[in-house]
C-alpha cells in the first residue's frame, strides 16, 4: 500500500550544482524527482501528519542559508565543555522513536539534508576562531536532530566531518546515534577528538519505543568493534524512562552491556531522564495517543516536561550508584 | 469518507454510474451527487469555482478528519511524454498566476505515472501557451488544493489528471477528447477505490467515558481547569494501559458541600488517575 521510503526525492531550486546533491540523487537513483522552489514549501506545509508520513518518508535535499551552527541547549549536556555547539545537517531522521522530540519540534515526517556542506565547515572554522574560551577546545555535536551513521549510506556526512575534524586542533565532536552500521567507519582513521556517542536503551525499551532501530545487541556489537578499532565512545543511557520495574531492568542491562564491553576503554557515560521542550510535546500529544510512555503524569518546569523533580532524582542516584560500579564516578555525566 | 471533485458534468458522469451515485436535490446551484460512502461535487471550469465548490463540499462532509479529497478530470499534456488516455497522478501543482507550488503528500503505492501541473485561468494552447516547465496543464487544481488545505491534511489529497489533448485542439476534437477521457476511467478507478485508512487511531475516550467525566464534572461543579484536568489525567490513564475509568466512578454522585471538599475529592481523584 504504501510508496517505498524515500520513493521521492524534492530538491531545492539551485542544489544541482553542490557535489553532495550528485552523490545522494546516484544512490538514490530510483526515486522520482521534484523540483521545488524553496525546501520549506514542503517540509513546512501546514496540517501534515507526522506519523503518517514516516511510513513513507519522502528526502528534501536544500541548501542551509543561516544558523549555520547553534549554542548548545540546556536539555542537552556539555560533558564539562564551555564552547559547547550543535549543528543540523539533517532535519530529521530514519529511526521513528516514541519519546522523540524532533516529533514535535519540526512539522513534518520527511528528512532535509542540506547539501551545502562546505558553508558549515566554513561556519564551523568561523566559530572555532571566534569561540569565547579561546584556551578550550570548540565542542561541536554533529548529530542531534537526526542520526547520521544510520542514515551515511546514502548521505556520506559523518564520515566527511570526522575527516573535517581531523585538521582542526581546536574541534571536539559528538556523533550520536543508534545504528549498528560500523562498515562506513572502516576506512576512517579514528581520531581522539571525534567520540562516537551510541544511545542504548534496554532490549524491552527499544523493541517497545524505538521503532525501526537496531537492537542493543546489534549496536553493541558495532561499540565492541568501534573501541577495539581505537574510536572514543561515550554511551548515552538517556533517555530513561519510567516504565515497570525501571530500576530492576535498566541494572540488569548495565550488567549485560559491560559484560560484553570493557568498561575501562569507555570514554564516559551519559545518563538521564526522559525530558523534553514543553512546546513540544503538546503537539505530540495532539497527534498521537498509542504509547504509553508520552501519557506520564508529568511536571512542567521551565518549558520542560519531564518526571516529577523527587522521581528523576531518585532514577538517577539509583541508576548511577548502578553505573558506579563499572566506571568512576567522574566519568559518568547526569541530567536531572 | 471519499470526497471527488470535477470540473465538468461529462467528468463526472462514469464515475456516478459506476459507484451508483444519486443525485442530491437540496443542492442546486453546485450539483452534489453521494452515496452512504462518497460524495462527488461538480464545481464548474475555473479555479475559483472549484475552490467555492470544494470548500461546499467539505462543509456538507462534516468530518474532514475522516475525509479522502480525489480532484479528477482532464487535462492537457506539455509534451507528449504522456500518451492520450492515461492517468497522471500529480506530485506538484504550480499556480500559474500567484507562482505558488503546492505540493499532496505522495504516501500510497500506484501504478499510475507521475507528473507536474500548471494550473490556469484561462485555456493553454499552443497558440497562447508560456513556456512551460510542467507535465500537463488544467483550470482547476491549484484551486481546490488551497480550499482543501484549510480542512484537510496533504496526505489527503490525492490529484489524477487524464491527459486528453496536447493543447493544440478546437472544438471539434471535444468528443475525442472526452473519449480519450472515459476509456481511461477503468485504469484508474482502482487508485480512486483504493480505501486509505491511514491508521488513523480510534478515539481513547469512549463515549461513556466522555459522558462519565462530563457527569462527575457537572455533579462536583468543577471549574473549567479542573475538568480540562480531569479529562486529561483520565486519558494519559487510559493511554498508559488502565482498563476502564471504574476507579473514578464512585465520584459520579459526589456532590460536595463547599469548594475545599470540591478540591480535597478532586485532588484525590487525580491522585488516583496518575498512579
Amino acid at each position: 500500500m504504501w510508496h517505498k521510503r524515500f520513493s521521492h526525492i524534492y530538491l531545492e531550486d539551485g542544489v544541482e550544482r553542490y557535489p553532495l546533491t550528485r552523490t545522494i540523487l546516484g544512490r538514490l537513483s530510483k526515486a522520482k524527482v521534484v523540483t521545488v522552489r524553496n525546501y520549506k514549501d514542503i517540509f513546512a506545509r501546514s496540517g501534515q501528519n507526522f506519523q503518517i508520513q514516516k511510513r513513507s518518508p519522502k528526502l528534501i535535499l536544500a541548501r542551509k542559508k543561516n544558523n549555520l551552527i547553534y549554542e548548545g541547549s540546556m536539555v542537552s549536556q556539555d560533558f564539562g565543555y564551555r564552547n559547547f555547539y550543535y549543528n543540523s545537517l539533517l532535519l530529521n531522521c530514519v529511526y521513528n522513536c516514541d519519546y522523540c522530540y524532533l516529533q514535535g519540534m519540526y512539522p513534518s515526517g520527511n528528512m532535509v539534508v542540506f547539501v551545502n556542506e562546505e558553508d558549515f565547515y566554513q561556519a564551523t572554522l568561523k566559530a572555532i576562531e571566534f569561540r569565547p574560551f579561546q584556551e578550550e577546545p570548540l565542542y561541536l555535536c554533529i548529530s542531534y536532530d537526526t542520526d547520521l551513521l544510520a542514515y551515511e549510506t546514502v548521505v556520506p556526512y559523518a564520515t566527511r566531518f570526522i575527516e573535517f575534524t581531523r585538521s582542526q586542533e581546536d574541534l571536539v565532536i559528538e556523533l550520536r546515534t543508534k545504528s549498528a552500521n560500523w562498515r562506513p567507519l572502516e576506512d576512517v582513521i579514528p581520531n581522539e577528538r571525534c567520540i562516537l556517542a551510541w544511545t542504548l536503551s534496554p532490549p524491552m525499551v527499544a523493541k517497545a519505543y524505538e521503532q525501526l532501530t537496531p537492537s542493543p545487541e546489534q549496536r553493541i556489537q558495532a561499540i565492541k568493534h568501534c573501541i577495539d578499532r581505537g574510536w572514543p565512545v561515550r554511551l548515552c543511557f538517556d533517555p530513561v524512562l519510567r516504565i515497570k520495574d525501571w530500576e530492576k531492568v535498566y541494572v540488569k542491562f548495565f550488567k549485560e552491556v559491560f559484560k560484553l564491553l570493557p568498561a575501562e576503554k569507555i570514554r564516559d557515560v551519559s545518563l538521564g531522564v526522559f525530558r523534553m521542550n514543553a512546546d513540544y510535546y503538546k503537539r505530540i500529544k495532539k497527534q498521537r495517543t498509542d504509547s504509553d510512555i508520552l501519557f506520564y503524569p508529568f511536571e512542567s518546569s521551565q518549558s520542560l516536561i519531564s518526571y516529577p523533580v523527587d522521581e528523576r532524582l531518585h532514577m538517577i542516584e539509583t541508576l548511577k550508584a548502578a553505573l558506579v560500579k563499572f566506571l568512576p564516578a567522574e566519568k559518568i555525566a547526569t541530567w536531572t | 469518507m471519499k470526497l471527488i471533485i470535477t470540473a465538468l458534468r461529462q467528468e463526472a458522469r462514469p464515475l456516478i454510474e459506476k459507484l451508483g451515485l444519486k443525485q442530491d436535490p437540496a443542492s442546486r446551484k453546485i450539483p452534489v451527487y453521494s452515496s452512504d460512502d462518497t460524495l462527488l461535487v461538480i464545481t464548474g471550469i475555473g479555479k475559483l469555482y472549484a475552490g467555492i465548490a470544494t470548500t461546499h463540499a467539505l462543509h456538507l462532509v462534516g468530518n474532514p478528519d475522516d475525509c479522502h479529497l480525489i480532484n479528477v478530470g482532464m487535462c492537457g499534456g506539455v509534451g507528449d511524454r504522456i500518451a492520450l488516455g492515461e492517468a497522471v497522478a500529480i506530485h506538484k501543482i504550480w499556480d500559474h498566476a500567484s507562482g505558488r507550488e503546492f505540493f499532496p503528500d505522495m504516501l500510497i503505492n500506484h501504478s499510475l505515472q507521475e507528473g507536474s501541473l500548471g494550473t490556469f485561468d484561462e485555456p493553454i494552447t499552443t497558440a497562447n501557451r508560456p513556456i512551460l516547465s510542467c507535465d500537463v496543464v488544467d483550470m482547476e487544481a491549484s484551486g481546490v488544493f488551497q480550499a482543501a488545505h484549510l480542512f484537510l491534511a496533504p496526505h489527503q489529497m490525492l490529484f489524477l489528471k487524464v491527459v486528453t489533448d496536447y493543447l493544440d485542439y478546437s472544438t471539434e476534437d471535444y468528443a475525442q477528447m472526452l473519449q480519450y477521457y472515459e476509456q481511461s476511467v477503468d485504469d484508474w478507478m482502482p487508485v480512486l477505490e483504493q480505501d486509505p485508512q491511514l491508521d488513523k487511531p480510534d478515539p481513547v475516550l469512549s463515549v461513556g467515558q466522555e459522558t462519565l467525566l462530563t457527569n462527575i464534572s457537572e455533579g462536583m461543579r468543577l471549574t473549567e481547569t479542573q475538568t480540562h484536568k480531569l479529562h486529561d489525567a483520565a486519558l494519559r490513564f487510559l493511554v498508559r494501559g488502565g482498563e476502564d475509568l471504574e476507579i473514578i466512578e464512585p465520584n459520579l454522585n459526589v456532590q460536595p458541600e463547599h469548594k475545599s471538599l470540591r478540591n480535597q475529592l478532586f485532588d484525590s481523584m487525580i491522585q488516583t488517575l496518575n498512579q
